[in-house]
């Protein structure tokens, strides 16, 4: 809690102080880097136009698409590959070939596949999020003490039932945090993403601020692509306060 | 921590399902609601960038009432994404770069070049810093291009050679036009060469010169097109020959309203008025003769082929029956 007091009262108004003086000072052209006024005023002409509520909502709508697509399809497959080896061994090398592929290596074919609008935008959402999900719950699963399985099995739990009460319980902390890393790339491949043919987002936003020549709207448009990033953050950590996956936690 | 717990009950997983799917319909709904939401009725689609060669554009929108209901301006920031969505078929006409174009004809894909953007209106640009006065000098020196696909390229290629400087021994980068003025600022690059108001932008900057306009280097030269692609063509040929008169006509209008044509292409872009004001009335740029001839393009496709951008030239595709 004191940090974070230090942070709002004291660091953010010290670097915000500091920028404004350096960019004074040694004179550096608006078109290079703007000052902290200028960007405040950025932001508050986009505030009143609408055009911060339409790109972030833009934004947002096609990062919560993406996203749970990859979510309701990456975490079931993930549990499956994590407990049936040949599974394992037919789409693991395929998942870890493409994994490291940026999404944004895919640019080209989402185009071309999807056309322009939100399709593309979501589409590339879900591939930065759906291998590393897989591969998270996957080696969650394969995580899992022996000795829950070994008492699962005494109770003579199986199919259905053994997923939902035990793999996906004694998974899900894991999955949790893989769920936060994971959201946090698709924030930040949303405005790549959205660099591309679209009309509206926060990407947009700053492309169409950079093509126009107004560097305070390009520094106006990160701010605030940062604070929703850092809101996005609380909210699913708040996930992690539930008693369900707590418990992980408490038991080291 | 607690607050949580009560405000959940003893369930907090359940909500956070229900919050979740909430959100989803929330933002889904809000979406939209938007003002500027998808349209549903059928209308052409036309990519454009932002840049003079393009201003047919934004007069036609301004002026005809027929582009205001029937057509559907979509605006791109790179040249590769617009390639793609012609190839995709998402867009059913686009002002593209000529050779991209020729290029485009070569791979198959079903387009004519029904107009030309303008003509000249580009220039080569040196830093003031280190001011380069001769071509000769460009050697050893880093140089930025739109794109390989350009005639801007074309154009610096000829000019070099011209001037007896080994093309290998300059440095050629390409970059978005919007970047180039502070590369040059900050001394990435010692020069380049684009399609206006880019070049004009970096005068008014004052962190460039224009060292030569394009129209000393080669005489009418081309910089965008109109392509439209065939299929849309056969299903909706009257709207399309309305929007390539349209266009057509404003290229007339320009000419004599230079001042005005700035201010609507300015607002429509998102650029400074000044700049584009600057650009037009300059007169290094010229809406007339507009209209496409076979000849012209073989010409850039020789020179793409010498350059090694093409194996041989296509064969143009115009479209010619609107008129």
């Amino acid at each position: 809690m004191a940090l974070k007091k230090s942070v709002l009262f004291f660091i953010l108004p010290l670097t915000l102080l500091m920028w404004q003086v350096v960019t004074t000072l040694l004179n550096v052209p608006e078109f290079m880097f703007p000052r902290p006024l200028s960007v405040v005023r950025a932001l508050w002409q986009m505030l009143q136009n609408g055009e911060l509520y339409t790109n972030t909502i833009s934004s947002l709508f096609r990062v919560t698409w993406g996203f749970y697509i990859a979510v309701v399809t990456a975490v079931p497959l993930g549990l499956l590959i994590g407990r049936q080896k040949y599974l394992r061994s037919v789409l693991n090398p395929l998942i870890q070939f493409l994994r490291p592929i940026s999404p944004l290596a895919w640019i080209p074919m989402a185009l071309i596949w999807f056309g322009i609008g939100d399709k593309p935008a979501i589409f590339l959402i879900f591939l930065s999020s759906f291998f590393p999900l897989v591969v998270f719950t996957t080696s969650s699963v394969l995580n899992i003490r022996t000795t829950y399985l070994r008492v699962a099995e005494n109770f003579g739990l199986s199919g259905m039932k053994f997923y939902t009460r035990v793999i996906l319980p004694a998974a899900l902390p894991e999955i949790i945090t893989a769920l936060r890393i994971t959201l946090g790339t698709a924030w930040l491949v949303i405005v790549a993403a959205e660099m591309i043919a679209v009309k509206s987002g926060l990407g947009y936003l700053i492309m169409d601020a950079r093509n126009s020549l107004r560097m305070d709207m390009v520094v106006a448009g990160m701010v605030v692509i940062g604070t929703v990033g850092l809101i996005l953050d609380y909210m699913v950590r708040l996930l992690e306060r539930m008693p369900s996956v707590e418990w992980s936690r408490k038991r080291r | 921590m607690n607050s949580f717990k009560k405000l959940k009950g003893n369930r907090p997983e359940n909500l956070a399902l229900l919050l979740a799917i909430l959100w989803l319909l929330v933002i889904t709904v809000l979406r939209f609601t938007l003002p500027g939401a998808p349209l549903k009725e059928a209308r052409l689609k036309i990519g454009f960038l932002p840049i003079t060669c393009h201003l047919l554009l934004p007069v036609a929108m301004e002026r005809l009432g027929f582009f205001k209901k029937h057509v559907l301006p979509v605006k791109f920031t790179s040249w590769p994404d617009m390639i793609e969505s012609v190839k995709g078929g998402e867009l059913d006409a686009a002002l593209i770069l000529a050779p991209i174009a020729i290029s485009m004809m070569d791979q198959g894909v079903p387009v004519e070049i029904a107009l030309l953007g303008h003509r000249n209106g580009t220039g080569l640009v040196v830093s003031s810093k280190r001011p380069i006065s001769q071509v000769r000098e460009f050697e050893g020196k880093t140089v930025a291009i739109p794109i390989r696909y350009s005639t801007q390229n074309l154009a610096l290629l000829s000019l070099l050679e011209k001037n007896h400087v080994d093309i290998h021994r300059v440095k050629r980068v390409e970059l978005p036009p919007p970047d180039m003025p502070s590369a040059l600022a900050s001394g990435a690059i010692d020069g380049y060469i684009v399609g206006e108001p880019y070049a004009t932008q970096a005068r008014l900057l004052e962190v460039g010169k224009i060292l030569r306009n394009i129209s000393s280097i080669w005489p009418g030269f081309i910089s965008s097109v109109l392509i439209i692609r065939k299929d849309a063509l056969k299903k909706n040929q009257k709207q399309m020959d309305c929007l390539i008169k349209g266009l057509y006509l404003q290229g007339q209008w320009i000419e004599h309203n230079r001042k005005l044509a700035a201010d609507m292409g300015a607002r429509f872009f998102g650029l400074s008025k000044k700049l584009i004001e600057t650009v037009l009335l300059s007169r290094q740029v010229s809406y007339k003769n507009i209209l496409p001839r076979k000849e012209e393009f073989q010409d850039i496709g020789r020179k793409m082929v010498k350059y090694g951008l093409l194996k041989r030239v296509p064969k143009i595709g115009t479209y010619e029956k609107w008129h």
